[in-house]
């Protein structure tokens, strides 16, 4: 793979400007596809809005249990699968198709090709996201910790991602800069990656469902490759897209890069099966030797990143942008502690099946995968002039939603030490246990609400946008069709 | 080969690769498993659960019970000691010997132990100990046996008498092992709580039964109407002063029955080959300590 290095603008902190040559027609470049980028990211926005309102719902009944109980539709079992379920298919993953095609599009003249099909893909998309959650608010759920979907919404999906796919490889293939950045070779492995574990699982747990135990391994076989590798390989995708802009000079090393990228692809698929699942004991063995194998593309990831950032690391912290992928990289390198703790021994048998995997699931996908998310956005967003004036939101986003993060993912995981300790004394009930970590799981609707916060207020800045440009095109268009003949001709 | 081509081809075995092992390896070593036979009876193990219980399953799945609770009981190890099961005709010379080979015991925590069998003697030693002590004992008459049983955690809370296995899940479908417990571990829920009428008055209002938890109540899945239209049968019996009201009864849908069912069917208990339960009968994993733990007190 040829790696060529990006080198753009230094990092300009506070306000959001135009991309460098583009004064004439700001953002024109890439304007071939604002609709089409805009239609992922604003729906993946929509959908994390959604998800962390179901979550606060969720969290809200372990202050009172009988809140909403007599509705069916919104019992804790429902409310916190569609939650999960919606934070996925409808939040994290089009956030990231969406900055990926953003990031796609600037690199290639003229912008996102057949940016109709990428938009009628995320509206299709979306579609599905939404039947999806409605399915399971309804109870039509598969039963599956990971794979939820249920089968309609599934298909849905599929032809979403189908026009994607034609969008974004028309796209890729007609970029400006024939060599390959690494930003490309992350980007496309998790994104076939993702396509591939989906299709695995959507054939072998929803259409030809295999036996017995053997659903609970594809499940967690998904889980692991969806999240630890194919959300992986976007976020630092998407990162190592943006981070020479960003900070102004090359990565730091392509091939730490590299390393990074050969072992989650060697490595993190295989880290699914939990210590004491009831299948033959060698898997979880596997899983636990695989897990902490990890150790070398995560500090590999990091030496990178911290490579990358020294002496601009307070830059990247002023910059309304880069801020969010600080916040972002933070979280991953704690998810990667967390899922650690899950699978070394002796601290395994104390964290297993506490509140420590939701924290771990928060800080990844939540964290790390939606805020990578959001810097990408916004990073693809500055090209444009209506992005100015934005960052006072941006930033009362960004401290929403890293102390929301924060309120969430600590108290959950102190929950979760505490529930794992007291349920090694027998003698403890588990109503006991329960009311140790209820103050816990109470201070984390604190993070929730924050969260929710700072979704809607990336929703609103979208949305506002959009809006922003709806109307100029439209002026434009009225005034073209409006501009009497003869003075057009006078023109030509 | 260009560095581009190699870093594709390995790429391209880290997808498959996991797959293989995580999917397509188990599939050949699980895939074709079929129903076993419990150690030492000879039982045909699992049976597929009965109708009522496979609807139940639907409910469970459909609410979303497994977010809350797993179905995966933990097992750090096993106990491997010895039981009398009969004393027989020399009760003195039995004392003695237990006394010989188990000096920790006192002589009336003996005596009463062996009014009260089985008695677990020993627990916690190598198998050659075990059936060392073993030969003394039935020299004196008494009828013995090497226990086996799982210890853990999860086990001492009385969740199950083993830890599950594969061949537990065989038939179902779903399978939903669950990953986190708010609430208990429901492997062994039909042993342990095999009470209908318990079973849907918590579902009713889990208040009731265990003050203090945050399982929701589920109501929608209950009717309340008047106390004349119902037949007495079909009425969920509520303890005074928890019902609807005066002249009104809550009677379970259908729904609520088949969850019930589905709960009740839960019994991950058999002893298989690969999970070893040897215990004599009346003496369960938890009962054996409750048991030393009722001798050993003066």
């Amino acid at each position: 793979m040829k790696v060529v290095e990006q080198r753009e603008r230094p990092v300009e902190t506070g306000r959001l400007p135009m991309v460098k040559g583009e004064a004439g027609q700001p953002g024109e470049k890439v304007s071939g596809g604002f609709w089409a980028v805009m239609g992922w990211v604003g729906g993946g926005a929509f959908g994390w809005v959604v998800a962390a309102l179901l979550s606060l719902i969720a969290s809200i009944k372990f202050h009172s249990p009988g809140f909403w109980a007599d509705t069916p539709l919104l019992t804790y079992g429902r409310v916190r699968v569609a939650a999960l379920q919606g934070m996925w298919w409808g939040g994290a993953v089009p956030l990231l198709f969406g900055a990926m095609l953003g990031w796609m599009g600037r690199s290639a003249p003229g912008g996102v090709r057949f940016s109709g099909l990428a938009l009628l893909g995320a509206i299709v998309w979306h579609l599905g996201a939404c039947l999806g959650i409605v399915g399971v608010l309804l109870g039509h759920t598969t039963g599956y910790d990971g794979w939820g979907m249920p089968n309609a919404a599934v298909w849905v999906c599929v032809a979403g991602l189908l026009l994607f796919t034609v969008s974004v490889t028309a796209t890729f293939h007609n970029r400006g800069e024939r060599g390959l950045q690494l930003a490309h070779g992350f980007l496309w492995a998790g994104y076939l990656w993702l396509g591939w574990v989906s299709l695995a699982a959507f054939v072998l747990l929803g259409l030809q469902p295999v036996r017995g135990v053997l659903q609970w391994l594809v499940d967690a076989w998904y889980v692991a490759n969806a999240q630890m590798v194919a959300g992986t390989l976007l976020g630092w995708g998407i990162l190592y897209a943006w981070l020479p802009v960003w900070t102004g000079r090359p990565l730091y090393s392509r091939y730490l890069g590299m390393m990074t990228f050969l072992g989650l692809v060697m490595l993190a698929g295989w880290t699914g099966v939990t210590p004491s699942a009831p299948v033959p004991a060698w898997l979880p063995v596997l899983a636990t030797v695989t897990t902490v194998l990890c150790i070398v593309p995560w500090t590999a990831a990091w030496l990178n990143w911290r490579g990358s950032v020294s002496r601009c690391g307070c830059v990247l912290w002023r910059d309304a942008v880069a801020c969010f992928a600080v916040v972002g990289c933070v979280a991953f390198f704690w998810s990667a502690v967390g899922k650690l703790g899950l699978h070394v021994p002796g601290i395994s048998t104390v964290l297993e099946f506490t509140w420590w995997e939701p924290a771990r699931h928060w800080a990844h996908v939540c964290g790390f995968l939606g805020l990578t998310g959001v810097a990408g956005t916004y990073a693809w967003l500055r090209s444009f002039p209506e992005r100015e004036g934005r960052a006072v939101a941006a930033r009362t986003q960004f401290w929403c939603l890293t102390a929301g993060l924060v309120l969430c993912v600590a108290p959950l995981a102190v929950a979760g030490i505490v529930q794992g300790l007291s349920w090694q004394d027998p003698s403890v009930p588990n109503v006991e246990v329960l009311r140790r970590t209820l103050m816990w799981l109470r201070l984390s609707t604190v993070g929730e609400l924050l969260m929710l916060v700072g979704w809607i207020l990336f929703c609103v800045t979208l949305s506002s946008l959009a809006l922003k440009r709806g109307r100029a095109c439209w002026s434009d268009g009225w005034r073209r069709i409006t501009t009497p003949l003869q003075e057009q001709e006078t023109a030509k | 080969m260009s560095r581009g081509s190699w870093i594709f081809i390995l790429s391209l075995l880290g997808m498959i690769g996991s797959w293989f092992g995580t999917v397509l390896y188990p599939q050949i070593q699980l895939g074709r498993m079929v129903e076993t036979r419990t150690v030492p009876d000879g039982q045909v193990y699992p049976v597929a659960r009965p109708g009522l219980a496979a609807q139940g399953r639907e409910v469970y799945r459909s609410q979303g019970c497994y977010t809350c609770h797993s179905q995966q009981v933990r097992q750090e190890g096993v106990s491997v000691g010895l039981a009398i099961t009969k004393v027989g005709t020399n009760q003195t010379a039995l004392v003695e010997a237990i006394l010989r080979i188990a000096p920790q015991w006192r002589r009336d925590q003996v005596t009463a132990g062996l009014e009260r069998l089985p008695f677990q003697v020993m627990d916690g030693v190598a198998a050659a100990e075990a059936e060392r002590a073993r030969r003394p004992l039935e020299a004196a008459g008494a009828t013995t046996m090497v226990t086996v049983r799982p210890v853990g955690a999860d086990l001492a809370r009385g969740w199950g008498l083993r830890r599950s296995v594969a061949a537990d899940f065989l038939w179902d479908h779903p399978v939903m092992l669950g990953s986190q417990r708010v609430g208990p571990d429901l492997a062994g829920v039909g042993s342990r709580l095999p009470d209908e009428n318990w079973l849907l008055v918590h579902l009713w209002d889990p208040q009731i039964h265990t003050p203090g938890s945050m399982m929701p109540p589920y109501r929608y899945l209950f009717e309340v109407r008047p106390a004349a239209e119902v037949a007495s049968q079909d009425a969920l019996l509520l303890p005074e002063g928890k019902g609807p009201g005066p002249g009104k009864v809550v009677v379970p849908r259908p729904e609520a029955r088949a969850l019930v069912a589905y709960l009740r069917s839960l019994e991950a208990k058999a002893p298989l080959f690969e999970t070893p339960v040897i215990l004599p009968a009346g003496l369960s994993g938890t009962s054996a300590l409750s048991v030393h733990a009722a001798v050993e007190r003066p």
